[in-house]
């Protein structure tokens, strides 16, 4: 413990270690979240499958996907619920809609 | 009653309560050792994680690093704004390699995304990015 004190001696303060323990956890947190809901979206993309549109703020996420039939659209639906989406198609087209919040 | 008669006993019986207590106290040495032991093994994981997490998302280098969000991309179709510990950038008729290659790029930097808009528009992405470190 000695050696990390002296290696980092902005960190000997045990208030400022919580302090940037804090900080850090809960940025980690929510960029960790964000990026893996990118990714899991980014695998939702198959042949048939073209995203349209996407939108992510420090709280929610919302991305559009245009199906090229009713049969690709079925099968991005199983798999969005599979990763736990919430997802609602579009009326008039076979475009799938998935939101959720961060 | 006689006491010299049972000598040998108490003798006996004053070395096993002394026994007793050694090992009693022998057990809570090994016991707060392993404690003091546990604790401070703890102290130092959670200082590594604090640093760990403070190189990530304190990395000096990362204004360096998000420039390169501008060079990713052709000059012509990109629009940086930097403002001290912030940034925002417009990029337009991004081809599908193009936007991958972005969003790849995005994902692997240690910057807070603030916004992130991707929007087709015919063949071509648009896309809107605001962040901060």
């Amino acid at each position: 413990m000695q050696q990390l004190l002296d290696e980092y001696p902005s960190l000997r303060s045990k208030m400022q270690r919580d302090n940037i323990a804090t900080k850090y956890k809960r940025i980690d947190t929510v960029e960790r979240k964000k990026r893996e809901v990118m990714k899991s979206l980014a695998g939702l993309i198959f042949k048939g499958v073209t995203l349209t549109s996407f939108t992510l703020n420090e709280k929610n996420y919302k991305v559009q996907f245009a199906c090229s039939d009713a049969k690709v659209a079925k099968r991005l639906n199983e798999l969005a619920k599979k990763e736990k989406f919430n997802t609602s198609k579009v009326s008039g087209s076979d475009d799938l809609q998935i939101e959720g919040t961060l | 009653m006689n006491w010299k008669r049972y000598q040998n006993e108490l003798v006996v019986l004053l070395a096993f309560i002394l026994m007793f207590g050694a090992f009693l106290y022998k057990n809570g040495q090994i016991s707060s050792q392993a404690e003091s032991m546990a604790s401070s093994k703890q102290a130092v994981n959670e200082f590594k994680e604090i640093v760990a997490l403070k190189r990530v998302w304190a990395d000096k280098k990362i204004s360096k690093k998000v420039e390169k969000l501008k060079e990713l991309i052709p000059v012509s179709k990109v629009t940086w704004s930097k403002k001290s510990k912030k940034v925002t950038a417009s990029y337009k008729s991004l081809t599908s390699k193009e936007l991958n290659k972005l969003v790849t790029k995005i994902l692997n930097l240690a910057v807070e995304i603030r916004q992130l808009d991707i929007q087709k528009t015919g063949l071509t992405y648009q896309v809107e990015f605001k962040c901060k470190w």
